[in-house]
């Protein structure tokens, strides 16, 4: 039985302004995951989002959402998902519930969904206050509420934490944290915070400057960049040696610590035959270890050190 | 299509539209009744409605509280980034702005029929206290003829109004055309060519009163509807942020 993608693009491209901003982009979501789409902040992940939802029309390729064109079937397939795209986009003069109601039924969803999506977000309290009274925080939680109406089969959350203070990004963290145990969709989960997205993705997409780098498991991603970390008792021996059989050695965070890949002439790269051939020259090995990739190290190892992406995660 | 006109409804509750359809269109019977609370003798209907409120609101106050009424209409999307949540409903783009152009017709003939009422409650409260009720027939359907006359007259101007409200995030622009349309009829008007009967505010204008007034409202409401479509076609083309 064939793969089922709750999304699915084939050379998706746009520019704007004369600037190509996304460039064949061919994304595969699997229907149930929690896909995180990793990327710095002008990656064009907000486009790409835009193209998701009809938005933005492509200047090539395609879209396919829930395994219907999206080009041939806007109309249901947006009675299908939830979004919420850059800003909570709340109308500030009404109540959180008066929103939640226009929402409501314009998709022709029953009211009572409200008190659900509102115990959800743990914004019940608040829900008859004007939009304008809330916190960033709370405008968040609400757009996420009104995403979250009619039960989508699809949710696309687009930078949810962007511009909230650190108690508003931990809550809205925990939140989504929480959502694959409360709805059943699939929920594709932009960001530019590395920790949102390794908490919460099951599969991650990386995109720089509109390309998309990699994309699958976090373990697939990890598997493609072996590294060891070793701990000698002679690093000063110990470097020449291993980069004559071809391995790149790196000085690791402590003195007698080395952090090895293979290098380009390394035909196998076996962590017994690196041991051995460490011993065998007389080289005592205290610790060998794969070394434990997050994604911000893979991220960084995919996209390069940025310094105001430092920033971010500081 | 009933869903989104209730929905558009609704985004205005609460909003500066409910305060523009019900203050502005107070002033003419303000200004009757300042004017009736100073003189002494009992006015004529016809003063009061003929010569004052209906020259007041189809020269002033109609086209620019028209331009201010799309303004707060396309505002309402914009200031609030709603624009995103509103397009990605599950109805097609032309719909949507169909129905805003649903929504702000009535309240456009709404206002006018505000302005004519509480001219006429003016009339009748302030000649009521001083002992001079106003006399002369009052032919209430004339003006229901004159409100809709109105509103057909000015459909071109609002469809026009409410395209560049929405078109455009700067809220200058429809109320630059709205000043800008309103000065230029004021100039045909004193002038007393023929030439610019055409001109979408001018036709407007002619639609309140006069002989042409049947024809002028018949020929806005025909312009408005070309420019309608027009509208429909460009905005469902066009990306919003």
């Amino acid at each position: 039985m064939p793969q089922s993608y709750a999304i699915e693009t084939s050379d998706l491209s746009k520019s704007l302004g004369g600037s190509p901003v996304v460039r064949n982009v061919a994304l595969a979501v699997p229907r149930g995951s929690v896909f995180g789409f990793l990327g710095p902040n002008g990656a064009g992940k907000t486009t790409v989002m835009r193209l998701l939802v009809g938005l933005l029309k492509p200047d090539a390729g395609s879209v396919r959402l829930l395994g219907c064109d999206l080009a041939e079937n806007r109309k249901p397939l947006m009675g299908r998902i939830g979004a919420f795209i850059e800003t909570p986009g709340l109308y500030e003069h009404l109540s959180g519930r008066d929103n939640l109601k226009l929402a409501c039924r314009l998709r022709r969803i029953d009211l009572a969904d409200i008190s659900r999506v509102l115990d959800i977000v743990a914004m019940e309290d608040a829900a008859d206050r004007r939009v304008r009274s809330y916190s960033l925080g709370m405008k968040q939680r609400m757009a996420l509420a009104r995403a979250l109406l009619g039960k989508p089969e699809l949710l696309l959350l687009d930078e949810p934490t962007n511009g909230l203070d650190p108690e508003g990004i931990m809550a809205m963290r925990e939140l989504i944290r929480d959502l694959p145990r409360r709805i059943d969709a699939t929920v594709f989960l932009s960001s530019h915070l590395l920790g949102e997205v390794e908490e919460v993705a099951d599969r991650i997409a990386l995109l720089r400057e509109g390309k998309l780098i990699a994309q699958g498991t976090l373990s697939e991603l990890r598997g493609t960049s072996a590294r060891l970390r070793i701990t000698v008792d002679r690093p000063v021996d110990a470097i020449p040696m291993l980069r004559g059989q071809g391995l790149d050695v790196t000085p690791g965070p402590g003195a007698d610590d080395l952090s090895v890949v293979p290098g380009e002439q390394c035909a196998d790269f076996d962590p017994a035959q690196i041991n051995r051939s460490l011993v065998n020259a007389g080289i005592g090995v205290r610790a060998l270890a794969p070394e434990r990739q997050g994604l911000e190290q893979l991220y960084r190892q995919t996209m390069g050190q940025r310094p105001q992406l430092e920033q971010e995660i500081a | 299509m009933l869903r989104l006109v209730e929905a558009e409804l609704r985004k205005l509750r609460g909003s500066l539209v409910v305060l523009l359809i019900t203050v502005p269109p107070l002033l003419p019977g303000l200004l009757i009744a300042l004017a009736l609370a100073s003189r002494d003798g009992a006015p004529q209907w016809s003063q009061i409605l003929d010569e004052l409120t209906l020259p007041l609101w189809a020269m002033f106050l109609n086209p620019t509280l028209l331009a201010t009424l799309a303004t707060l209409m396309g505002d309402v999307e914009y200031r609030n980034n709603g624009w995103d949540f509103t397009l990605t409903q599950p109805y097609a783009r032309w719909r949507i702005f169909l129905a805003k152009l649903t929504v702000i017709v009535p309240l456009h003939a709404a206002m006018t029929a505000i302005a004519v009422c509480f001219a006429i409650l003016a009339g009748l409260t302030v000649g009521a206290v001083k002992g001079n009720l106003p006399t002369g027939d009052l032919q209430l359907q004339d003006y229901a003829l004159f409100v809709l006359r109105m509103t057909a007259g000015s459909f071109c101007i609002l469809a026009l109004q409410l395209w560049v409200a929405l078109r455009w995030k700067n809220f200058l622009l429809p109320l630059s055309l709205g000043i800008a349309g309103t000065l230029v009829a004021l100039a045909v008007l004193m002038t007393g060519t023929s030439d610019a009967d055409w001109f979408p505010w001018v036709v407007a204008l002619k639609s309140a009163m006069g002989e042409g007034a049947g024809d002028s409202a018949w020929t806005g409401l025909a312009m408005g509807g070309v420019v309608c479509t027009a509208m429909l076609a460009d905005l469902q083309r066009r990306t919003f942020r």
